[in-house]
């Protein structure tokens, strides 16, 4: 019976129902997109970190570690044969580290010289630059920030001085074939990149590589022999953590945005019963119970959230599907302070995101329809038929 | 016809409270009311129609005294008692119709016999039948916006009575309306009295509805200082 009554009300007052479900949806997308895009903002750095250095996961040489560049010197060997096959099959490709020195303009500085497939496709890096330039010795790709500090621009050479296998000192002209703007500061502080072929043979360590990163979706290798594998969990699992400690600062930044919703609901919820007084005072007259006209309104309400929850989807979803797609340009550049932060920001969300929201918003709606119907209902059936709001 | 009393009231005060002392709106209220009566509450603005009229339909309770309607002991009885009470056996007619703007007139005439849990092919059968009573069966799909007052009030007697209640009570039902639309709502009304054996009451100041009443009660200052029949009512 309730049913009936409140299906009733809720499509034929058109304009009072579109308007609260419309409320109740702008407040539910405002949630889910500003989370999302918070969200966005925690997951972009691994994300960027993922699709610009881990990809599907990574094999170490075992006396690799990339925060003490002095294991460079002994963190290489002969890429295990199981894993040269992926790399035969451009599933992988490998990267040969080794300390070395560059000269530009005079000045010397100390870098990270990384030696790179060039025709690798599994991680976002410009990297086929290296193997269009045949008549240069050593072509080097560098990013942004990079060359800013050194003061580099496309088609500058310089000296590299680096050890060799027989710890001896060689040097050689180096040339900038490319810079790239990447969003990873760690391919770009720091580092220079040749092919790998190059670095090999520089370096007198044919065949060799210090790590092998291989393509997403891809089943691991069982037999590596000495070498280590690092899956992508290992590989973030700073960022991840960075993420854990910034999990209360979301957290009230969901709260604060759940409360402004509620706000919103609230009042137009709150409008929309009060001025309903007299059509309360009839029912009670006509005989509804209280507690009838309480569940009624309550009713109404859940309604309502469910009309907002399917609006938000219908009218909303396809915003929020554009921007989880394609992102948000972001206007500044953040990175020369060396934090990755995203110059375009994609929203993520998830799952538990949405759920936990439209439980939520749910029973916002629930409770701020039930609140007011209740104080009305407590008012004297005469006081309602006069129209007379309780306060 | 059997005499049952449907109305007996001894000794009614109500007050309001007014700030911090008390409004004295209704004191010594003696009524009786039998079955089948068709009587009016007269008396000037402010001389406690309203009021007692409210304390009748259980929506408002006495300070003093004691109030039975249909049998019930007004005073120990609870809101959702009351509130039964109302949707089985009483009827209630506007000023300002009261209409739920956002129903048609079939599903406003239709409400109360829903309250009841009536089932739909008998609510179909009553709601047309009392449309058919007020003249508005070519209106039965409208909405009250899109109607005149005097169609309005016919929907809100026609909800008022769809259940055929033991008592209507009726506040200045024809006080929005001209002439011609007051006279054909209390013939309206009339016939219905003789048809059915639901007893009316109506507040009203309107000279115009007095002529129909068949007894009148006269209120002023909230006492009653005159209670008689009238020799020669005009009817349906
Ligand atoms: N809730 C209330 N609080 C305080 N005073 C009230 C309240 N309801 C009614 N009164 C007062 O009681 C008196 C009687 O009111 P009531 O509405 O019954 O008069 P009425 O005869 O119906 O008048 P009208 O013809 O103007 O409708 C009035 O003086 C009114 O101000
Ligand atoms: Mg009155």
């Amino acid at each position: 019976m309730l049913f009936n009554i409140a299906i009733k009300n809720l499509f034929g007052a058109k304009l009072r129902t579109s308007l609260n479900v419309f409320v109740t949806s702008i407040s539910f997308f405002l949630v889910i997109f500003v989370s999302g895009m918070y969200d966005g903002m925690r997951e972009y750095a691994k994300n960027i970190t993922i699709e610009t250095e881990v990809a599907g996961g990574t094999y170490w040489h075992p006396e690799y570690d990339p925060m003490d560049p002095r294991t460079f010197e002994n963190s290489h060997s002969i890429i295990p044969n199981q894993i040269k096959k992926l790399i035969d099959q451009k599933y992988a490709f490998g990267v040969l580290i080794s300390q070395a020195s560059i000269y530009p303009n005079g000045r010397i500085m100390p870098v990270v010289m990384k030696g790179i497939t060039p025709d690798q496709t599994i991680v976002n890096m410009p990297t086929n630059v290296l193997d269009q330039h045949n008549d240069i010795t050593i072509p080097v790709l560098i990013g942004s920030g990079m060359a800013k500090n050194a003061n580099l621009k496309v088609g500058d050479s310089f000296t590299i001085r680096w050890l060799d296998a027989d710890r001896t000192y060689d040097a050689d002209e180096g040339t900038i074939v490319h810079i790239m703007e990447t969003e990873n500061f760690k391919l770009d502080l720091g580092h220079i990149w040749i092919p790998l072929s190059k670095a090999q043979s520089m370096l007198a360590m044919k065949n060799q590589a210090t790590y092998v990163t291989y393509a997403k979706d891809l089943e691991t290798i069982k037999d590596i022999e000495d070498w280590i594998h690092h899956d992508v969990d290992y590989m973030i699992r700073d960022m991840e953590a960075i993420i854990k400690a910034d999990e209360p600062g979301a957290q009230v930044m969901y709260s604060i945005l759940i409360a402004l919703a509620a706000m919103g609901i609230f009042n137009a919820q709150v409008l929309s019963i009060f001025r309903r007084g007299k059509e309360i005072g009839t029912l009670m007259a006509l005989g509804m119970t209280r507690s009838r006209v309480v569940w009624l309104f309550t009713f109404e309400g859940g309604l309502n959230a469910l009309l907002a929850g399917i609006i938000t989807l219908i009218l909303f979803g396809p915003v929020l599907f554009y921007f989880g797609e394609n992102g948000i340009p972001l206007p500044m550049d953040y990175s020369e302070m060396g934090m990755l932060v995203a110059k375009r920001l994609i929203p993520i969300y998830s799952f538990s995101l949405i759920i936990s929201t439209t439980i939520l918003i749910s029973i916002i709606v629930l409770v701020v329809s039930y609140i007011p119907s209740r104080k009305i209902t407590k008012m004297k059936p005469t006081d309602a038929l006069r129209g007379r709001a309780a306060v | 016809m059997e005499n049952k009393n449907v109305i007996n009231i001894k000794n009614l005060v109500k007050q309001f409270p007014v700030g911090g002392n008390y409004f004295t709106a209704l004191q010594n209220i003696d009524l009786k009311l039998s079955e089948g009566e068709f009587i009016g509450l007269v008396g000037p603005s402010g001389s406690g129609k309203t009021t007692l009229l409210n304390i009748i339909g259980g929506l408002d309770s006495a300070t003093e005294g004691s109030v039975i309607v249909l049998g019930n002991s007004m005073d120990n009885t609870s809101h959702n008692e009351r509130a039964i009470i109302r949707r089985k056996h009483m009827g209630f007619i506007f000023q300002s119709y009261n209409l739920l703007p956002v129903y048609t007139v079939y599903e406003n005439v239709e409400l109360p016999l829903i309250l009841n849990n009536m089932k739909s092919t008998e609510r179909e059968k009553k709601v047309t039948q009392a449309v058919e009573w007020v003249g508005l069966k070519d209106k039965i799909n409208s909405k009250p916006a899109d109607m005149s007052g005097g169609e309005c009030q016919r929907t809100a007697i026609a909800r008022a009575i769809v259940h055929e209640p033991a008592l209507l009570l009726a506040d200045e039902p024809t006080a929005n309306l001209d002439a011609k639309n007051s006279h054909n709502i209390m013939k309206i009304l009339s016939k219905l009295n003789s048809e059915i054996s639901t007893s009316f009451v109506f507040a009203t100041h309107d000279e115009k509805i007095m002529g129909y009443l068949r007894r009148i009660v006269h209120l002023e200052d909230g006492k009653i200082i005159n209670d008689e029949k009238t020799s020669n009512p005009k009817s349906a």
